[in-house]
């Protein structure tokens, strides 16, 4: 088995993440380069992005993080591996994003508000207004002097000459007011008389016909700008139509235009402040919340990219450490924790092929034990069958006569010893061929007593179940743990010569997140020694005269076919208490990969 | 020249709600808004008249009550009003149930200022025209109607029913470009009436579609 990590949905992750990125900054340059230039609100293009970006985006985040978030709470409902750290991780980025943007908008802020204060404080404003006076104080005085010059009596008296005299008449006013740039003289008619100054100054009939008498009118000709008055007098008994004009500097009106605008501008700034400030603000929060929203779902993948090898090498150590040594992990090269998976990759591997040796090396040496002791067995009582058949032949061969007298005694040895080996053989096959256990429900209490009621008559050793929860019920075979307690109780009643109380007692015990049943067999006999503890689960070890030695070694057999645990706790004189594991929360002890694994071994 | 009647709606009140300052960004701009807004109101009329074969659309806001948009100009800025046309046909049977169908909408807008060299408010109208006026009454009124705004006679089909929904923003103060952001924020300065529904007779749509 290996786990990959998902590398192509963390890629695919990544990748949608870093287009969201791009999406968002240029939703943003869009927004900063049409909206923010001129944002009436009025253009739809403008409003679409205000949404989009207000909206429909952080929205868009929102939900994603949401999800993330369910996600989360569901894998620490279910108490998936790394998600404390996963959590810890997504608030400490979290922390790390919102410390990174606080300062930032309070700095932006700041900036903002001091700018604002230093380039349209009330010196800028008096500026505007100043240059907006003089402005209007110079065109004011251009429009005076013409209507001095076409309404004070005594120019009125200068112009009446003008029929007789036109040049001096010009030159007279020129002299009064140099300001004057054209000088132009219609009769009655319409028809032009005379003309001074620059050309294109010079009025037609229709314009002269449109201007109002006494009235200074403003008018532009190309790129400049002039103002002028039609004055109506009788001049040498004929009446005349005068127009005076004055040409204002070069790019008067753009820059007087410049100026309105500024100090309107300046005007709705000044009214505005803090208006404008909280307009930042949420400008500010415009920008960033999606930032900061996008911040927070990169660090729900970046967490997950951190400890999904994390999680990977805890999630393959507890195989391991369960026996799967076929687990292996895959991770990118280059990846910061390639080395650490690599080595615990090596690690399993070496620990597999450790394992197998060790397992072979062991069959070889258990064969070899079996071996020696099966001789060892069965040679026992060969000798004792030779030395009755030589003793029958012997017997038959030198005195025929009294044959009668050791036949009998000699057949029975030889058809008791060979009843030993048949049992030991019968013991040997059962020990090698012991059936796939049959797990039902069993009521251990139960079990107990019948097993406890066989040795009622045949032993001084009385067993003691009551301290056993009569519903107390495990998944075991109940006739392979039928043996487990007969083999218990026999060896415990044989350790226990005078008799007395053999005490049995189960209870429910958590192991990791499993549950187990504690099965305890305690008896108050002559306990095991020191050198005989490591190998009272060797097959044919006994310290007992008639044993085949083979009892614990069957009860530990069944015990690790139910995926339990055996282990004991001695002391000579004193007694020897028996513990036996199972597996009692009633999901399946024999999944493939154990029954595979038993099945190798 | 025929002239249809006129349609006269009226416009919302908005309470008015005591200023109030809270420490904080968005509380200063909570509290802005609250004191900015006032019980103004203003109406709108319209009308239709046909002229020579094209329908022709007047309107006009009446009885503004909002802030003044005759100090603001006096003081350098710029006010607006903010017409919107919106021609529909009517439908029926299976597209009927979807609704009316929008034809066209129109946004016309009127920009008035005052001109310190000239000494007289300027009215830029929606045509593009520039009204000169020399007193307050005529800049008002050049300012508030939208006259002789013409609806392209190809909008009409013969034998359909048609109407305007008609509707005007005054904006006191018409914000400059660069702070047009601010109009979310003020927008409780612009004064809005409510729509104003006008039906188009049968018989300025046949005249045009004849």
């Amino acid at each position: 088995m290996r786990f990959r990590g998902s590398a192509n949905a963390s890629f695919s992750s990544v990748i949608s993440l870093v287009l969201l990125y791009v999406l968002l900054i240029a939703i943003m340059l869009i927004f900063s380069d049409q909206v923010l230039s001129d944002l009436s609100f009025s253009r739809s293009s403008s409003t679409i992005l205000v949404v989009v970006l207000a909206v429909l985006f952080p929205l868009l985040l929102l939900g994603s993080i949401a999800l993330n978030i369910f996600r989360l709470l569901r894998e620490r409902r279910r108490g998936t591996a790394g998600v404390g750290f996963k959590l810890r991780l997504l608030v400490f980025f979290a922390f790390i994003v919102l410390l990174a943007s606080v300062p930032q908008g309070i700095l932006s802020i700041n900036f903002v508000n001091a700018a604002m204060n230093s380039w349209f404080n009330s010196k800028t404003g008096d500026a505007l207004r100043g240059g907006l006076s003089i402005a209007l104080q110079y065109h004011d005085d251009k429009v005076d002097i013409l209507e001095t010059v076409s309404s004070n009596q005594v120019y009125r008296t200068v112009l009446r000459d003008v029929s007789r005299s036109p040049a001096r008449t010009w030159d007279t006013l020129r002299s009064l007011h140099p300001e004057l740039d054209g000088f132009q003289v219609f009769d009655a008619d319409g028809e032009e008389l005379f003309f001074f100054g620059d050309s294109s100054l010079r009025v037609d009939a229709p314009q002269l016909r449109s201007m109002r008498e006494g009235q200074v009118s403003k008018n532009s000709s190309g790129a400049f700008s002039f103002l002028r008055i039609r004055t109506d007098l009788d001049s040498a008994g004929n009446a005349v139509s005068l127009v005076m004009s004055i040409v204002l500097p070069d790019g008067f009106d753009e820059k007087a235009g410049r100026l309105t605008r500024s100090l309107e501008m300046f005007t709705q700034v000044e009214r505005l402040q803090t208006v404008f400030l909280t307009a930042v603000l949420a400008l500010y929060a415009l920008f960033s919340v999606p930032l900061l929203l996008l911040a927070i779902l990169v660090s729900f993948y970046l967490s997950d990219e951190i400890i999904r090898p994390l999680v990977n090498l805890e999630e393959a150590t507890r195989r391991v450490a369960e026996g799967d040594f076929s687990i292996r992990i895959l991770t990118r090269s280059g990846d910061q924790l390639s080395l650490l998976v690599d080595s615990f990759n090596r690690m399993v591997s070496e620990l597999e092929n450790t394992r197998r040796k060790t397992i072979q090396t062991e069959k070889v040496a258990a064969w070899q034990e079996i071996a020696q002791r099966l001789a060892h067995e069965i040679k026992n009582p060969l000798t004792p069958i030779k030395l009755s058949a030589e003793r029958l032949l012997r017997k038959h061969r030198s005195d025929p006569q009294r044959f009668d007298d050791i036949f009998e005694s000699s057949i029975r040895s030889i058809i008791m010893e060979v009843d030993n080996l048949s049992n030991l053989l019968t013991e040997f096959r059962n020990f090698s061929r012991l059936p796939e256990p049959q797990l039902e429900p069993v009521n251990v209490r139960n079990l107990v007593a019948e097993v406890a009621r066989m040795y009622a008559d045949t032993s001084a050793a009385t067993v003691n179940y009551e301290q056993i929860d009569p519903d107390l019920v495990i998944h075991v075979d109940p006739a392979q743990m039928k043996q487990v307690f007969a083999n218990l109780f026999t060896n415990a009643m044989a350790a226990m010569d005078q008799g007395g109380e053999i005490f049995t007692r189960a209870d429910l015990v958590k192991k990791g997140d499993r549950l187990y049943c504690r099965i305890q067999v305690q008896d108050t006999g002559r306990g095991i020694s020191a050198d005989n503890q490591t190998k009272v689960f060797n097959p044919y070890f006994t310290t007992k005269n008639h044993g085949t030695g083979l009892g614990l070694a069957i009860v530990e057999r069944i015990v690790f076919d139910h995926r339990g645990q055996i282990w004991f706790e001695s002391e000579e004189g004193i007694g020897t208490t028996f513990f036996i594991d199972l597996i009692a929360d009633g999901r399946p002890i024999l999944d493939g990969l154990w029954r595979a694994q038993l099945t190798d071994e | 020249m025929h002239w249809f009647g006129s349609s006269k709606i009226d416009s919302r009140k908005r309470a008015t709600t005591r200023s109030s300052r809270v420490a904080g960004g968005l509380c200063v701009a909570f509290s802005l808004l609250i004191a900015t807004a006032a019980s103004y109101s203003a109406e709108l009329s319209v009308s239709v008249r046909d002229e020579s074969g094209v329908v022709v659309v007047d309107a006009v806001v009446d009885r503004y009550t909002g802030p003044s948009v005759v100090e603001s100009v006096h003081e350098g800025l710029k006010a607006e009003v903010r017409f919107s046309i919106q021609l529909y046909r009517e439908e029926s049977g299976i597209s009927g149930f979807l609704g009316d169908s929008l034809v066209a909408d129109y946004s016309p807008h009127h920009v008035g200022e005052w001109d310190p060299f000239r000494r007289m408010y300027s009215i830029r109208r929606h045509d593009g025209r520039e009204l000169l006026a020399g007193d307050r009454t005529a800049y008002l009124e050049a300012l508030f109607s939208l006259t002789g705004y013409r609806l392209p006679r190809n909008l009409f089909v013969a034998g359909r029913d048609y109407y305007l929904l008609c509707k005007a923003e005054v904006v006191p103060v018409r914000l400059v470009s660069a702070l047009g952001i601010l109009s979310v924020f003020t927008n409780r300065q612009t004064q809005p009436t409510e729509w104003v529904r006008l039906r188009i007779p049968s018989r300025f749509v046949e005249a045009m579609t004849g």
